[in-house]
């Protein structure tokens, strides 16, 4: 008998585990899943709100209107150039862009977030129901500096605040008007994708940053040199540089200006897989995004065979290298902040219809990428880089640039124009500004992308920020 | 008058039960006031439910003034949230549900007063056993086919689970067989009877009851013989069946896929677990309010993704309280067994805990995609006459197990 109770007592206490797991799975799963469960395109009950809610407002940093509701229908700011601009951004009551705000957010906007006195109110005043308004961190003036920027690439542009983690244009191209969606449904470019955040490219030349990272938290110093002929062999195959140029007998820094394929990817086999991998997912590389104000595509590094030839050229960002713009804008802040990534934003408030604000701006680290020295080992790479390397281009007068460009071959035999790259960050804590840049079938990061980001950044400083 | 024992029965739920009248009677009012034109069906089947309740304690306290009464109120508790829901999501349903829970509870008396009053019933356990075996066939060579399952009976209108009913009939054979330690080869009758009603209901595609047949076996196997190595030994035997069955049934393979990700087919295969997180998701902390959601967009809404439509209206905080009263329920019944005078009756009243308790958490973590869903009712809570029926039926056995307690108790301290 005295067995059987003590036994009885294990069995409890067994389901009493089960039960709590229960508990706090449940909890767990919707503190960080819910919103996206919710803002799902496929929830009826956002439709159906639609039909009895007046949703609120979407602003910009400055205040203006990007999507009102006027009547029953929802309109978009009057400006073409702007509501192209912010397109993927505020998205669209259609749903077509599924990571924009008018989905993200239509918690806030239908206003499922209001308190329950709130609504208490409503319903008993026979009001209808009004959702809340919310302010977005962009600057529309940026975002249309950005879009043109692009100069009718296809491609992306995301510039950040790199200590607040605020994002102050974020653009993708091709953009589609909100205000005339059919015009874009049969494109078969992808207006509706946000390239920003969903769009996942070969980083090239910037994953040298994880490369280079690594080498230095490994105890390689920034003027340990490699021999490059311009091709290296290893285990039958070759890693060229960019045009078969032969560098010499570099150090890091010179190489990491140059843009060195050989050198990186040399340095990549000698730290191996498991240290890079190491190195890549401390900066966020292989991670599932859960940001509280946007969806982001997961990156990955993972080259695709455990052989020095793969591991070599995925050290220099292709093999099956993934990124997304918005990551590497992130990458760039990172550096920028000291090795610490800021969570990016992108709601700076919420308002109720009755004039109640709440969720406002808050920002908080999103992980330490990497420590302070190595951080600033990075910068001194990708400030030299802007001086005297590929990234000239993005030089701004008075102001210390610091960045990297990336040419990223999309197919073996070059038969498509290559993606170019740029990531950067202004290292004046006055301007605390970082900016990623990929242009679609640009075959140039130097020449092409670098000076977009010239122009954004310029005109960003130009405005205070 | 028999004096009350000190700490063996809790005493005093009246208030408690109270207050779940008049919280389910709010609802009610609430649901009466819910459209333009009021709702009179809404205060029948409130005013009906209320009365059956204070009728059932009412019963319960005057006879059975030993019974548990936590257990009574907590599964009032359970019945008033059902019904409430169920008549907001179908006025109809609820209605049937209300006439159920009249028949549950009558049979709940009745099962009550026959392991009360009667003492030998480790006797049937053989015919028992060929009664479970000629019942849970039924299904299988007359059944028809509801949600993937075949394991409803059909007459006229009226529907009828076998799986169900042969619950309460498992605990029995299994309390009857492990009453004693047993050597390994006198326990191998049970053991392959056991198996063969696991096999009856996967062949059925009634996996959630198959589960939980196995769950009570391990668990009460564990209770009587100590031995780790046994239970283990039923676990790992478990597992293959499982692994076997994965690799057999396509469904199978089907419900682990949709766990894993039910994202990627949303209008098919992942339909019902994706709406009923959205549905959760929509309630937020507080809820929608009742009637103020759209439980009926998740498929199976009175029956096994209940505890969404909850979570929608009345929101995630409910939805988490609900969790800790199904605990304290899984405490109570086994504060019955511990205290129970013979193994037969420990048995007995662990057996229906753990059979009740894994119904629970198989229907709770499926809905929130914590474990792979196997389709069984939330007790006491989800729609539907057999379920309601057996869990009231467990439920008298433990209240039987607790006023027998009580009994002994006091004659002993008159003795004193």
């Amino acid at each position: 008998m005295k067995e059987f109770r003590r036994n009885i007592k294990i069995i409890t206490a067994v389901f009493l585990a089960g039960f709590l797991c229960l508990g706090l799975y449940f909890s767990y799963s919707v503190t960080f899943y819910g919103g996206r469960w919710f803002t799902n395109p496929y929830n009826q009950r956002l439709s159906n709100a639609e039909k009895n809610v007046i949703p609120g407002d979407i602003v910009d940093r400055e205040g203006l209107v990007l999507a009102s509701t006027a009547g029953s229908t929802r309109t978009y700011y009057e400006g073409r150039d702007t509501r192209l601009a912010t397109s993927h951004v505020v998205g669209n009551q259609a749903g077509m862009s599924s990571v924009g705000a008018e989905t993200f957010y239509a918690s806030h906007l239908l206003g499922f977030q209001d308190s329950l006195p709130a609504r208490l109110y409503q319903t008993l005043l026979g009001q209808q129901h009004k959702g809340s308004d919310i302010a977005l961190t962009i600057d529309s003036a940026l975002c249309r500096t950005a879009l043109s920027a692009l100069g009718g690439y296809n491609g992306s542009i995301v510039l950040m605040n790199y200590k607040t983690g605020e994002i102050l244009a974020m653009v993708s191209s091709p953009a589609y008007d909100p205000a005339n969606i059919s015009a874009y449904l049969d494109r078969t470019d992808g207006p509706f994708v946000s390239r920003a955040q969903q769009g996942q490219y070969a980083p090239g030349s910037v994953f040298k940053i994880i490369t280079a990272a690594c080498a230095l938290q490994n105890g390689y110093s920034i003027s340990h040199t490699f021999e490059c002929a311009g091709s290296y062999e290893v285990g039958g195959n070759t890693i060229t540089c960019q045009g078969g140029t032969a560098h010499g007998t570099i150090d890091m820094e010179t190489a990491f200006a140059k843009s060195c394929n050989v050198y990186f990817a040399r340095l990549g086999i000698e730290l191996g897989e498991k240290k890079m991998t190491r190195t890549a997912e401390k900066a966020g590389f292989n991670e599932e995004f859960l940001f509280r104000d946007m969806i982001l595509y997961a990156s990955s590094y993972a080259p695709s065979e455990a052989n020095d030839y793969y591991i070599g050229w995925s050290a220099v960002g292709q093999d099956t290298d993934i990124v997304t713009p918005l990551h590497m804008a992130m990458l760039a802040a990172s550096i920028g902040n000291d090795g610490l990534m800021m969570e990016p934003r992108l709601l700076l408030a919420a308002r109720s219809a009755q004039g109640a604000v709440y969720d406002k701006l808050k920002t908080s680290a999103y992980t330490r990428a990497f420590s302070p020295a190595v951080s600033d080992a990075l910068g001194q790479m990708m400030q030299s880089t802007v001086t005297s390397g590929t990234g000239k281009n993005a030089a701004l007068p008075g102001l210390t640039v610091c960045g990297k460009t990336g040419t990223a071959e999309v197919s073996n035999d070059k038969s498509v124009a290559s993606n170019a790259w740029f990531v950067g960050f202004i290292e004046e804590n006055e301007h605390p500004l970082a900016i990623a840049v990929v242009v679609e079938a640009g075959n140039s990061g130097g020449g092409v992308a670098a000076p977009a980001a010239q122009k954004v950044l310029s005109r960003a400083v130009e405005l205070g920020y | 008058m028999r004096k009350e024992y000190v700490g063996a029965v809790p005493q005093r739920a009246g208030g408690l039960v109270f207050l779940i009248i008049l919280l389910m009677l709010l609802c009610f009012g609430l649901l009466y006031g819910r459209q333009e034109a009021f709702d009179q069906m809404a205060l029948v089947v409130g005013g009906g439910a209320a009365a059956l309740i204070l009728l059932h304690y009412m019963i319960m306290t005057l006879c059975f003034p030993e019974c548990d009464r936590q257990l009574l109120a907590l599964t009032y508790l359970f019945a008033a949230i059902g019904l409430v829901m169920q008549y907001r999501l179908d006025a109809s349903v609820a209605l049937k549900q209300l006439v159920w829970l009249g028949v549950s509870s009558a049979a709940m008396l009745v099962a009550l007063i026959c392991v009360v009053f009667f003492d030998r019933w480790e006797r049937f356990r053989y015919p028992f056993m060929v009664l479970t075996l000629c019942l849970l066939p039924l299904g299988l060579l007359f059944g028809r086919e509801t949600g993937g399952a075949y394991n409803w009976l059909q007459f006229s209108g009226f529907s009828f689970q076998p799986s169900e009913v042969s619950k309460v009939l498992l605990v029995f054979i299994l309390a009857a067989f492990l009453r004693e330690k047993r050597s390994i080869i006198k326990l191998a009758p049970v053991a392959v009877f056991t198996a063969l009603c696991v096999g009856l209901l996967v062949i059925q595609k009634d996996l959630g009851a198959a589960l939980l047949y196995f769950i009570t076996f391990v668990a009460l196997i564990y209770i009587s013989t100590s031995s780790v190595m046994l239970s283990a030994l039923s676990l790992g035997a478990g597992a293959c069946g499982a692994v076997a069955s994965y690799f057999l049934f396509d469904h199978i393979r089907v419900r682990i896929a949709i766990w894993q990700n039910p994202w990627i087919d949303v209008q098919g295969s992942g339909y019902q677990i994706v709406q009923a997180l959205m549905a959760i998701a929509s309630g937020g902390t507080f809820g929608l309010g009742l009637g103020q959601g759209l439980p009926r967009l998740i498929p199976a809404y009175h029956t096994d993704f209940i505890f969404a439509a909850i979570c929608e209206e009345m929101g995630i905080l409910v939805g988490l309280l609900l969790i800790v009263c199904y605990i304290l329920f899984i405490i109570r019944g086994a504060r019955i067994a511990m205290r129970a005078g013979d193994a037969f009756r420990m048995l007995l009243a662990m057996g229906c805990t753990v059979m009740i308790g894994a119904q629970t958490f198989l229907i709770l973590g499926g809905v929130i995609k914590m474990i792979p869903l196997t389709g069984v009712t939330l007790p006491f809570i989800s729609y539907g006459g057999s379920s309601l029926f057996t869990n009231m039926c467990l439920l008298g056995v433990l209240e039987a197990v607790a006023v027998r307690t009580g009994r002994e108790q006091a004659a002993a301290e008159v003795e004193e």
